[in-house]
């Protein structure tokens, strides 16, 4: 699918625990799946220069959503937008997730990483009742429970503020005890050192496991190769196009280290 | 415009080499106006020389910014676009650099890719069939780590009849070995001309570093050595600062500074150069727009280069060319020509 570059307007924001959630009209923006990602430019303005990558957080026609957590100039500004104020879309963007395979999810969130699973529930509605939702923050604040959650839900905050004390991995340990990890498939998404953790300590016994990178880029065409992770061969992987999401083997290859 | 159907064999080897300029890029029959473009307002003329090398306009896309071409389909005529300067090739493949490779600045961005590339032999195989399907000036990025791989690369080139010209990539910040030292050092930049020049029979560029406490010093160098063009300039080298990690942001320290931000600085060079040389220059620097583009050619750039704009908006030079024509246009001026080198500075 070629992607398009749109000029959309912003329907709304609203908060989702510390996060922005901004919804965009973007006429003409091709059909997207979960794991797509877009990037995201403010018109007219030469600071912040270059779009940002955003994964999609949900998609209905030429509605779309984005999670933004505030992290640095452009980030703020985004989130800050009024309704009816201009973005420029390029998209859809990446390597998506794969189809459910059928074997039960598990679902594992760091932080704003929940964009993208968030929009595999609502994308694909039977993973509802075959999935487990693991959501790790450092506080209450950073993790909330989706509209389309599973029924089962693990939340966990390094703070004990909400949901479990611990890390996402402590959740992963816990939805997982007493069971096969070879009868699951895990998609995760979140920052580098979790997803860093969860390869090592569950990337060989997984049924399946897909992980969606978080990567700096300035084209996110597979142009500038300034988003690149290395694959552990001596060799790079661009984020945006091998990627965003990564199987199991390349996964190993960018944690080997 | 016309689109040339009959692409030349990639790797037929002229025993007596092309004669430079006899193919026009895009246009088989040079016949009287072969670069009207239809404005609003009626018919301009956007093509330029760049010494033997004639463009269907000044537009060309800056290496390292634009791939090898094929990133860009759906975004870019490319039977429209002046043409297009290839990710720098080496002889060998090469990995890159450890990221971080990037980090945005105010109104900029730095990078340290590390000319991470196919190498010579997968850019033939692999990227070459892709630009023999296109009408657009092909720009062959050429980079080495020491005199003879340049002269090897130009030599090679020679025999890729599809390459219109190769531009020495003689400034790159971002590698341990050559690139930009040979671009600071007029006695190493002397010979790494002259021997490609020896060897490599159509356009010879080369793109200077304004890293130098003289620019146009280097482009002299470049006339006297046979050169038939300098692009000028190249990211300047820049760092930024993790202030509370206490680290630099990239993982290589410095990286090239390009956007925006550096497009004053880019003029003031492009001035200089081309009061300094009778071969044409090509400008380079934080180039966003149309009215940018014609800046430079009216400080004296015969064509020019987008890079960091791309990242912005894959289409720009599509906009950048409209914007050439409608400026032309809406002020009845016939040939883009006419503003090259048409600055006048009062008093002076």
């Amino acid at each position: 699918m070629t992607p398009v570059r749109t000029r959309a307007h912003v329907v709304g924001t609203s908060r989702e625990g510390v996060y922005a959630r901004v919804t965009l009209d973007a006429p003409g923006l091709p059909a997207s799946v979960p794991g797509h990602f877009v990037m995201l430019g403010l018109p007219g303005r030469h600071d912040p220069l270059l779009p940002r990558p955003y994964s999609l957080y949900g998609r209905d026609g030429d509605r779309l959503e984005v999670l933004v957590a505030e992290v640095g100039k452009g980030s703020r500004l985004l989130a800050r937008l009024l309704p009816g104020d201009p973005v420029d879309v390029l998209g859809p963007l990446g390597t998506p997730f794969p189809e459910p395979d059928g074997r039960p999810t598990l679902l594992v969130a760091g932080g704003v990483g929940i964009a993208p699973l968030r929009y595999l529930l609502q994308a694909w509605p039977p993973l509802k009742a075959s999935s487990t939702l693991v959501f790790g923050g450092r506080s209450g604040a950073q993790v909330f429970v989706p509209r389309e959650a599973p029924a089962r839900v693990l939340l966990t905050t390094d703070d004990g503020s909400a949901g479990l004390r611990g890390t996402a991995l402590d959740g992963v340990r816990e939805a997982l005890a007493g069971d096969d990890p070879a009868r699951y498939t895990m998609l995760a998404c979140g920052p580098d050192p979790m997803l860093r953790a969860l390869v090592h300590a569950w990337a060989p016994r997984m049924g399946g496991l897909w992980a969606s990178l978080e990567a700096h880029m300035a084209c996110g065409m597979g142009a500038c190769l300034g988003c690149v992770v290395p694959d552990g061969r001596g060799g790079y992987l661009r984020v945006c196009q091998e990627g965003p999401v990564f199987g199991r083997e390349a996964l190993m290859g960018r944690y080997r280290d | 415009m016309t689109r040339d159907l009959t692409p030349p064999s990639p790797l037929s080897i002229d025993g007596e080499g092309r004669t430079s300029g006899e193919r026009v890029p895009g246009s088989p029959n040079p016949s009287p106006s072969p670069f009207m473009e239809r404005g609003p307002g009626g018919e301009v003329d956007l093509s330029v020389s760049v010494g033997p090398l004639t463009l269907r306009n000044p537009v060309l896309t800056a290496s390292g910014t634009f791939g090898y071409g094929p990133e860009f389909e759906g975004f870019v005529d490319f039977d429209r676009l002046g043409g297009l300067v290839t990710k720098g090739i080496s002889l060998a493949e090469r990995a890159g650099n450890l990221p971080p490779r990037i980090v945005e600045t105010s109104s900029g961005m730095l990078n340290a890719i590390g000319l991470q590339n196919v190498g010579f032999q997968r850019f033939v195989t692999e990227k070459l069939p892709f630009l023999e399907r296109v009408s657009c000036a092909v720009v062959a990025n050429v980079y080495g780590s020491a005199l003879e791989d340049y002269v090897e690369l130009a030599r090679r080139f020679q025999a890729v009849d599809r390459v219109d010209a190769i531009e020495l990539n003689v400034s790159c910040p971002n590698v341990s070995a050559g690139g930009v030292v040979f671009g600071k050092d007029p006695e190493m930049l002397r010979r790494v001309v002259a021997g490609t020049r020896a060897v490599f029979r159509r356009s010879l560029w080369v793109k200077l570093t304004p890293d130098v406490s003289d620019v146009a010093a280097m482009a002299r160098v470049c006339h006297d050595e046979g050169a038939d063009a300098v692009s000028a300039i190249n990211t300047f080298r820049g760092m930024a600062v993790d202030l509370d990690r206490r680290r630099p942001v990239l993982a290589n320290v410095f990286g090239g500074l390009s956007g925006p931000a550096i497009k004053p600085l880019a003029l003031a060079r492009v001035f200089e150069v081309a009061r300094a040389v009778p071969i044409p220059v090509v400008g380079i620097g934080g180039i966003m727009t149309a009215r940018d583009a014609l800046e430079f050619l009216l400080v004296g750039a015969s064509a020019v280069q987008l890079g960091t704009a791309n990242f912005i908006d894959p289409a720009v030079s599509m906009t950048v060319i409209d914007g050439l024509g409608q400026y032309l246009t809406e002020r009845g001026i016939t040939r883009i020509t006419e503003l090259i080198g048409a600055i006048t500075v009062p008093g002076r």
